[in-house]
């Protein structure tokens, strides 16, 4: 445990030097905050997959047809139903609607208000909702990016769609998604099934796909082998799939990655060059004076460790503080748009605070050892030297 | 500095998280985000129409895959 003495000097020494750690330190906290940032981020994200891929369904098969997926009929869903094991077949709709004029488009998506669980959500989720009201007419339930983009185009109170065939869907805007959701529900428009297949050209008896329910784990495989002897022309993904897929999103392959991986290797070996060709006549001369004064070896090692250390650490914390600001109070303008792309509706998305102390820990040491090693190295150099050889 | 890391710490172990997103997914069975890509990206990454598959041709450059890796 360093003296009370030790400390102060090491204080008065950084206090000293503040201009010479100015430099490094904005620097490091530059790149701690930008790291950290995207590392905070990308969590964030990657809890909020988790939520999404909790409720879906076991299975989904589509229809193939000359390697493309085609519209599903609706009957094989009561096929499916007739498999042991199969506690549900579901047909899902959905697709997106291309407004001409700006080159936008909306996701459609049809639900049976006569299921129990997408009941059941959908009221949870939108308050005072009236199915019977929301069923009395054509109403859609909207994301705030559509609502935002329609109330510019001044459609308030409806929307008029353009079906493939050319008639027109006049559909009332029945309820807004809260802005919690945005991250999912942003350009997402909710209606009833048959509405949303007239809108989107599905044909009554057919579906974009199927969605099977197995409670049963064993009976999974037994399902699928069950599934493609009724039908050969079909994909069958399993949960299980998209899992992977979605985890898989967010390793360190990306090429956003790679370029912030080799930013901050960069700059980091930059810090380490500059930090190696710092040690000037003015530092050799104190280490000389210390070492003369009695200091030993080790504590002149341990003082200047200390000094680096202390400047490394506060550099961190202010580039972790940042970093969460940025992401978690301002919602990471600029970077969000890289994860979450710009190019049609415009998302304004908030984010669950999510911190990986896992991956904090990493970071510390991924920047703190580098760093401190750095000075370790000419600073021993120096400090083994005679002190009469060191003061010249 | 101390106070504000104290302070971040707290913020993360108190939030209470909106059940919204995991209601939303409930109602469409769909998973991802609502991806903000132009029209001839997947909305829905995990579902690739295969459309490349058996016909290759010039594919058109998806962003998002320049993002995330799979």
């Amino acid at each position: 445990m360093p003296s009370n003495a030790f400390v102060n000097f090491l204080f008065l020494l950084i206090y000293r030097h503040r201009v010479k750690h100015s430099a490094i330190f904005i620097i490091s906290t530059l790149i701690v905050a930008l790291f950290s940032s995207v590392m905070l981020l990308s969590n964030a994200l990657q809890s909020e997959i988790g939520l999404t891929l909790s409720s879906q369904p076991d299975f989904i098969v589509q229809k193939m047809r000359s390697g493309k997926a085609v519209d599903t009929p609706v009957e094989w869903a009561d096929e499916f139903r007739t498999i042991r094991g199969v506690k549900s077949a579901l047909p899902r709709v959905f697709g997106r609607y291309f407004y001409e004029p700006n080159g936008y488009y909306f996701t459609i998506v049809g639900i049976d208000p006569f299921d129990e669980q997408t009941t059941d959500a959908l009221e949870e989720l939108v308050e005072d909702l009236d199915v019977k009201a929301f069923l009395s007419r054509d109403n859609m339930i909207i994301g705030s990016g559509v609502k935002r983009f329609l109330d510019q185009y001044r459609y308030t109170d409806y929307f008029d769609f353009r079906p493939p065939h050319g008639s027109r869907e006049k559909v009332y805007i029945y309820e807004t998604f809260p802005e919690e959701s945005n991250i999912v529900s942003n350009d997402t428009i909710i209606m009833e099934a048959d509405l949303a297949k007239r809108i989107l050209g599905i044909d009554e008896e057919m579906s974009t796909d199927i969605v099977l329910y197995v409670p049963n784990e064993l009976e999974r495989d037994n399902v699928m082998v069950k599934m493609i002897l009724m039908h050969y022309d079909i994909r069958v993904i399993r949960k299980n799939e998209i899992e992977k897929a979605y985890k898989n999103l967010f390793n360190y392959k990306g090429g956003v990655f790679l370029l912030l991986y080799m930013i901050v290797l960069m700059t980091f070996v930059l810090i380490l060059y500059q930090r190696y060709s710092m040690i000037s006549s003015a530092d050799k001369k104190e280490i000389g004076i210390l070492r003369a004064v009695g200091w030993s070896i080790k504590d002149v090692i341990k003082l200047k460790v200390l000094e680096s250390f202390l400047v490394a650490l506060l550099a961190f914390g202010l580039g972790l503080l940042i970093a969460y600001l940025y992401v978690f109070m301002f919602n990471a303008p600029m970077l969000g748009s890289v994860f979450y792309g710009y190019s049609n509706l415009p998302a304004d998305i908030k984010l669950g605070r999510t911190i990986d102390f896992g991956m904090l820990s990493m970071l510390f040491l991924f920047f703190i050892v580098p760093f401190v090693s750095a000075v370790l190295v000419p600073v021993w150099k120096i400090a083994v030297v005679d002190p009469v050889e060191a003061m010249k | 500095l101390g106070l504000g890391l104290a302070v971040m710490v707290s913020d993360v172990l108190l939030f209470k998280h909106s059940s919204d997103i995991e209601n939303f997914s409930a109602v469409t069975r769909l998973p991802g985000f609502s991806l903000s890509v132009i029209y001839f990206e997947p909305r829905v990454r995990s579902y690739r129409d295969f459309s490349g598959t058996l016909y290759p041709d010039m594919k058109p450059i998806s962003y998002m895959d320049f993002v995330y890796a799979e």
